[in-house]
């Protein structure tokens, strides 16, 4: 007999391509076990499984892959034997045999080399067997299975009997392949595609309960559970009733409770088929089973019946297209390749109407495995094996723990049982999922929070501990100090006018000051007068300052001259400057009703319409938060805490007021003093802050500063505003150990912050637990409660609830809802945040439900900037969102469809305008028109990133600071190469890597900058002029060339070489600290046509005098490469002997008596080549050019590839007379110490040393050693060597100079 | 993510207490102790248009008669 050889089913090509893509996993391998109440003969079943193995071809493939693709030989004789295992006289026999063949079950089977089959007969108990199989599930598929064990219990009868043993009831396999090859070629098959096209148009994602994306399963947790006989039959009841089958009701049901863990607006399950549709195709055992899509639209109102209903169509019509393939159908949506699915949860009833008998004895099925699980698979087992329905619960271990699985299944019986009672006409979300207990836990034990808080105001609060603590200091702002007495005076004085002026309970006033201890008072004076006050930044866009104001109609505008004078004119409002003639209110607080319902402040956030909303916060409120934050952090008189949020965040109402109603510190940080790491850690150390907040990404910024380390004073550290990540704990600690970092969460609508969580250890940062008298749900989509470890959307209810949002009755009424489960009558407030409880109560922030996003603490709604953006002239659509194309890097992308004209600049100047800076999107890309999905809705995820690259322009650097500086933006931009006329903010920068940017600057150049500087000068071009006043003006070709003129120690005079340029020392200010400031001497001649000088001493005097204008008096820094070592060893001499100090001598790699080649134009260009580490050899044998080495200069982002030919010839003058004064002049004798480093990879046994130097040195000779050529000291690599040198040397020095003046 | 309170289709109601606070509501969902619905079944627009006309004053009503 010849094997037979066949193509490969469509189904079973499915299977081998995934087995190949990760051939050591068993997962394909589907088992389960016939237990057979009696004894089996093992040598009739072996016959009977030999005829078996016979007649049903499948299960002989092997499959073999040649040149002609993937096919399927069928074995005629396989060998094979039957394992038989006695395990009667294990303790536990069942274990013991159910765990030898999950064994086997978990080993990989190779189908190219390895049986398709095995079986195993274990004997158990005397009168009790286990009938063992195990397919490779690319030859098998679930049907099959059953088949085969209805096929064996048939002929081991027949054979027990010994009655003749009916003829094969099976088909070829051929037959199926055959059935497989008509179908794929048939009319029939596209009619199928259009079906499924059109039945999948406008589907979500598919949802699962994991909340994460499902991947490649490696194995199967499994839970069983069983479903009791009356809930079966009230549910078959329920079917009759709604004219459904029985399936559809157990489908509806997965279904719904998919609905109701995701709030997903629709699910869709997978629903594996059999494809099995004609006689031969039912009777040919083989692989062609499918997964089709069951898409469910469940929304919780729809009455139980209309559900079954909808679930029953859905499925009728899935089962007259089961055939068209899975696969396709994903190829079909283009969702290969990526991890896009086309099902979510499978759902798989089975219904088996046969009873197995091996002779006389009963068999029961036992499934252990039926293939992969990518994520979740319900299995319900109808045998009518009198074991009523039987529910299996298979899921990828990577999704879900066991304890996860088994609460859901749990959970999903509960489900069922409580359907069974249900009514057709309730709703579906009315029926109960939760586990008795967890309805209880959630809504209460979580939210036991209940603590007695005195009616009261905080006006009440502050004046109390006025009254307690007059002569402390209340308030410290750049080194003013006010002690509580003062700062109630000034404030009692300004309330009177106020109410003097309107100003009351229910009235606002509104405060246009920066930080000061003009807007501390004028709060203050606010709240004494009842009112409440309304913050504007005096920084954003005119339009909004407007807006704002005739939104909220104040009383009052409080500003500044200075600040008043940048306010947009024409505001319809009194305005009252602070800084004016004192009124001369009388000092005692002024007599005010308040109660503590009348409102404390009104914030504006930003509004998806278009129009950003007040939200307005009684006094109760904010009393119960403060008051919740003093009982939790124990803040004391010593304590002091700063102030550095800006006014228009509610974090700044705690920072302003905390401190204030406990006789502690408020310390007021500069304006824009926030953004900078360097200007807190300094304000935090000089001013002794123990308490203060941080949005988790300034923290992260705040940390990575050196200076942060030495905060040690601190004893507490908030954190809100976003999720704060476990490394940003983890490094918080590292940094500083033993300071308390705490994570609050909450909406300005709750009073600033609802939960909070102290972070000890590592792992994920919970948002936390309630704060007083507060309660916080995570609802479905029917506002009940979800259980522990549910995403659901955040609810918050209590006494910090806002009034509302001011003027905003409708939007008011949407988010500030009726509470289900609070005091009746009370409120709750919608987050559009979405969390889940953990088991220990504390809640987990998940995301946002809507559009609304946070951009480093600040909340945004997307709508409000693309209603600004798609106003613009020119923009006919426009859409925004948040991109992290680079992890942690968040930044606003705007995306505008032109309609005409369209200038770029002018649309972000337009927008800068309009909204606050943190609102502007830093990139724009232009599209043709927006990307849609099938059903014609915005496809957000196919918006592209924009081309970072492309916005790099090709000017290149034309000094050696905008060398240097281009140099630190690329590298805080992560980018390749910045040109000078690039923009920061174009290129992906945004306020936090702005304040890097200022980092680094400051440690090159010693010059600090704040992040206005950076705004205001985005580019290279422009930034270079703001780090000194002269620097832009100072030609780069100057004699005297500023390379770093900042910093408070002497400075380090680098000498040029024999060319004249000392551009090559500029790579040094990386490496020297930047307390020195660095200058280069340069030849004169460079740029003009001046005489050359005539001997080295009078280049020196020349070169000195230079100096001292900018440094009058020593210690001086000399440092020397080439023959600018023997001019500084000379200027040392001169300086001595004028009696000046003289620091470091440094001679890199120049000795006396040395003779210089002659160089040519060719070798001026090959040096400039050099310098910058290129080899010239790189551009072939022919002469160089000027234009030539300036292109690859300029490529190289060099400086040099400024110099113009007429300097290129300069040069060339300049070292020939250079090398005639070498030649010529003896070195004079200087009396102190020279280092001297040596590049030693030329130097041969005749060559000079340092030594060289003794004759002119009387002091020591310090040899440093560089394992370099002399003509590659300059290049990037050694340069950084040589600056390491330096900085040891030089603090040495500084060490020895500084003794000497204790000495004498 | 689905909200019921974001459902355009969706059927509403209006109910307030006694701090004559308005509130959308579900009409699928029961009515929480202490509200009483003012206005519905309808439809999203019709109860928002509904609060913007009668809920005058935003201040809650003890306030106002205190």
């Amino acid at each position: 007999m010849t094997d037979a050889r066949l193509p490969l089913t469509a189904a079973q090509s499915g299977i081998w391509y995934a087995q190949q893509l990760d051939p050591e996993n068993p997962i394909y391998n589907a088992g389960e076990y016939l237990e057979i109440h009696g004894t089996v003969d093992a040598g009739l079943l072996e016959r009977a499984l030999r005829q078996v193995v016979t007649e049903a071809e499948a299960i002989r493939a092997r499959i073999v892959a040649d040149e002609d693709g993937h096919h399927q030989v069928l074995e005629a004789e396989p060998r094979w034997s039957l394992e038989v295992v006695d395990f009667r006289t294990e303790t536990r026999p069942e274990q013991a045999a159910v765990a030898a063949m999950r064994a086997d079950l978990g080993r990989p089977v190779d189908p190219s080399r390895d049986p398709m089959f095995h079986f195993g007969l274990f004997r158990v108990y005397e009168d009790r067997d286990f009938l063992y199989y195990r397919y490779h599930h690319v030859a098998v598929d679930g049907y099959t299975v059953a088949l085969i064990a209805q096929r064996i219990a048939e002929v081991y009868t027949a054979l027990a009997d010994g009655s003749p043993v009916s003829p094969s009831p099976f088909e070829p396999l051929s037959a199926l392949v055959e059935l497989d090859a008509e179908y794929r070629a048939s009319e029939k098959f596209g009619q199928d595609r259009d079906f499924w096209l059109g039945a999948l148009e406008g589907s979500a994602e598919p949802v699962s309960l994991a909340g994460r994306k499902p991947k490649m399963a490696h194995g199967l947790v499994r839970h069983t559970a069983h479903l009791a006989a009356p809930t079966v039959e009230a549910l078959r009841d329920l079917a009759r009733d709604a004219g459904v089958t029985w399936p559809s009701v157990l489908m509806a049901a997965t279904g719904a409770y998919l609905q109701r863990f995701t709030s997903a607006p629709e699910v869709v399950l997978g629903l594996p088929v059999t494809t099995r549709l004609g006689r031969t195709a039912r009777a040919t055992p083989g692989m062609v089973s499918n997964v089709v899509p069951l898409r469910l639209a469940v929304s919780p109102e729809q009455p139980v019946e209309d559900v079954l209903l909808h679930t029953s169509d859905q499925l009728r019509s899935a089962m007259r297209h089961q055939r068209y393939r899975y696969e396709d159908l994903r190829r079909d949506r283009k969702l290969l390749g990526g991890d896009q699915r086309l099902v979510g949860p499978e759902v798989n009833v089975m219904i088996f109407d046969y009873d197995l008998k091996f002779g006389t004895h009963r068999a029961l099925v036992h499934n252990l495995s039926i293939g992969p699980s990518d994520d979740l698979s319900v299995l319900v087992y109808d045998r009518g094996d009198g074991r009523g329905l039987q529910i299996d619960f298979d899921a990828n271990p990577e999704l879900y723990t066991g304890e996860e699985i088994a609460a859901h299944q749990r959970r999903f019986i509960t489900f069922l049982d409580n359907l069974a009672v249900a009514g057709p006409r309730s709703p579906i979300g009315a029926v109960d999922a939760l586990l008795p207990g967890e309805h209880e836990q959630v809504v209460t034990a979580f939210n036991h929070t209940a603590a007695p808080v005195a009616a009261t105001t905080l006006t009440e609060l502050l004046e109390r501990q006025a009254r307690r603590s007059p002569d402390e200091v209340a308030v410290v702002f750049e080194g003013r100090e006010l002690t509580y007495a003062e700062l109630h005076a000034r404030a009692n004085r300004l309330a009177h006018d106020l109410a003097a002026r309107g100003a009351g309970p229910e009235g606002v006033v509104a405060l246009a000051l920066p930080r000061s201890e003009h807007l501390i008072i004028a709060l203050l004076a606010t709240l004494k007068a009842g009112a409440a006050y309304l913050p504007i930044d005096p920084d954003y866009p005119a339009d909004r300052i407007a807006f704002t104001l005739a939104d909220a109609r104040p009383a009052l505008l409080l500003s500044t001259e200075a600040t008043a004078a940048g306010l947009p004119p024409d505001l319809d409002v009194e305005l009252l400057l602070l800084d004016g003639p004192d009124a001369g209110g009388a000092a005692h607080p002024p007599e005010v009703d308040l109660a503590p319902a009348n409102p404390a402040y009104v914030i504006y956030t930003s509004g998806s319409t278009g129009r950003p909303k007040g939200v307005l916060v009684p006094h109760e409120g904010i009393v119960n938060r403060l008051l919740w934050m003093q009982h939790q952090y124990q803040l004391t008189p010593q304590d002091r805490v700063l102030q550095k949020t800006p006014s228009g965040f509610d974090v700044s109402v705690w920072e302003f007021f905390w401190p204030l109603i406990q006789g502690a510190t408020l310390v007021v940080a500069r304006p824009d003093g926030h953004r900078e790491p360097a200007y807190l850690a300094e304000v935090i150390q000089a001013e002794r802050v123990t308490t203060l907040h941080f949005v988790p990404s300034m923290l992260q910024a705040f940390l990575a500063d050196p200076a942060a380390a030495g905060c040690t004073g601190l004893r507490q550290v908030m954190c809100s505003g976003e999720a704060l990540p476990e490394e940003v704990v983890a490094q918080f600690h590292q940094t500083l150990p033993g300071v308390e970092l705490h994570n609050l969460y909450g909406p300005t609508e709750a009073s600033v912050d609802v939960t909070s969580w102290e972070c000890t250890g590592p792992g994920p940062v919970p948002i936390g637990a309630p704060v007083w008298n507060t309660s916080t749900y995570v609802l479905d989509a029917s506002l009940r409660p979800l259980p522990v470890g549910v995403v659901g959307e955040l609810y918050l209810a209590g006494v910090q609830l806002a009034r509302g949002y001011h003027d905003r009755r409708a939007l008011t009424a949407e988010r500030f809802v009726a509470d289900p489960f609070g005091l009746p009558g009370s409120r709750m407030y919608r987050t559009g945040d979405l969390a889940r409880w953990d088991a220990s109560g504390n809640l987990h922030y998940i995301g946002r439900a809507d559009h609304q996003v946070k951009i480093r603490g600040l909340r945004i709604e997307l709508g409000e900037i693309e209603t600004v953006l798609a106003r613009q002239p020119g923009v006919a659509a426009a859409v925004v969102i948040v991109r992290e194309d680079r992890p942690g890097d968040k930044r606003l992308v705007g995306y505008v469809v032109p309609d005409g004209e369209l200038e770029l600049d002018q649309v972000r100047t337009a927008l800068a305008d309009a909204l606050p800076d943190y609102m502007v999107p830093g990139a724009f890309v232009v599209l043709d028109a927006l990307p849609v999905s099938p059903n014609g809705k915005l496809d957000r995820k196919a918006l592209p990133a924009p081309d970072v690259a492309s916005t790099v322009s090709g000017q290149g650097p034309r000094t050696p600071q905008e060398e240097i500086l281009a140099g630190l933006f690329a590298e805080v931009l992560d980018l390749p190469r910045v040109g000078v006329d690039d923009n920061f903010f174009d290129l992906g920068g945004h306020s936090l890597l702005a304040t890097k940017l200022i980092n680094e600057i400051r440690s090159a150049f010693g010059v600090t900058l704040t992040i206005r500087t950076v705004f205001e000068a985005p580019t290279v071009a422009t930034l270079v002029g703001r780090l000194d006043s002269d620097a832009r003006a100072s030609d780069a070709l100057d004699v005297l060339l500023p390379l770093r003129p900042h910093g408070d120690r002497p400075a380090v005079f680098c000498v040029h070489p024999a060319g004249g340029l000392s551009w090559c020392y500029a790579g040094l200010i990386k490496h020297l600290q930047g307390e020195h400031p660095i200058y280069g001497l340069q030849a004169r001649g460079l740029d003009t046509d001046e005489q050359l000088p005539g001997s080295f001493a009078d280049m020196a005097d020349d070169y000195l005098r230079l100096m001292r204008e900018v440094q009058p008096t020593g210690p001086y820094h000399l440092v020397g490469y080439s023959s600018g070592g023997i001019l500084a060893h000379t200027m040392a001499a001169r300086l001595e002997a004028a009696g000046e100090q003289v620091g470091l001598v440094a001679i890199l790699d120049t000795y006396p008596g040395q003779t210089l080649a002659e160089l040519g134009e060719q070798e001026v260009l090959a040096d400039l080549l050099s310098w910058v580490g290129f080899e010239r050899r790189h551009l072939g044998p022919k002469p160089l050019t000027h234009q030539k080495v300036t292109d690859t200069l300029r490529k190289l982002g060099s400086s040099l590839a400024s110099l113009e030919q007429r300097h290129i010839e300069a040069i060339g003058r300049i070292y020939a007379n250079n090398r005639n004064l070498v030649h010529e002049s003896v070195p004079a004798f200087y009396h102190g110490d020279v280092v001297v480093v040596v590049a030693t990879l030329d130097k041969i046994d005749i060559s000079p040393t340092p030594e060289t130097w003794r004759p002119y040195v009387g002091g020591r000779i310090t040899t440093r050693r560089i394992d370099r050529k002399h003509t590659d000291l300059m290049k990037p690599g050694p340069l950084a060597q040589v600056g390491r040198i330096l900085a040891e040397e030089l603090r040495e020095v500084d060490e020895r100079i500084a003794n000497r003046g204790c000495m004498t | 993510m689905t909200n019921p309170f974001e459902n355009t289709e969706g059927s509403f109601l209006v109910l307030v207490n006694d701090e004559n606070q308005h509130s959308l509501w579900p009409a699928f969902v029961e009515v929480p102790a202490g509200w009483r619905a003012v206005h519905g079944e309808a439809s999203r627009d019709s109860c928002l248009e509904y609060v913007n006309e009668h809920w005058t004053d935003m201040r809650p009503a003890s306030l106002v008669n205190s």
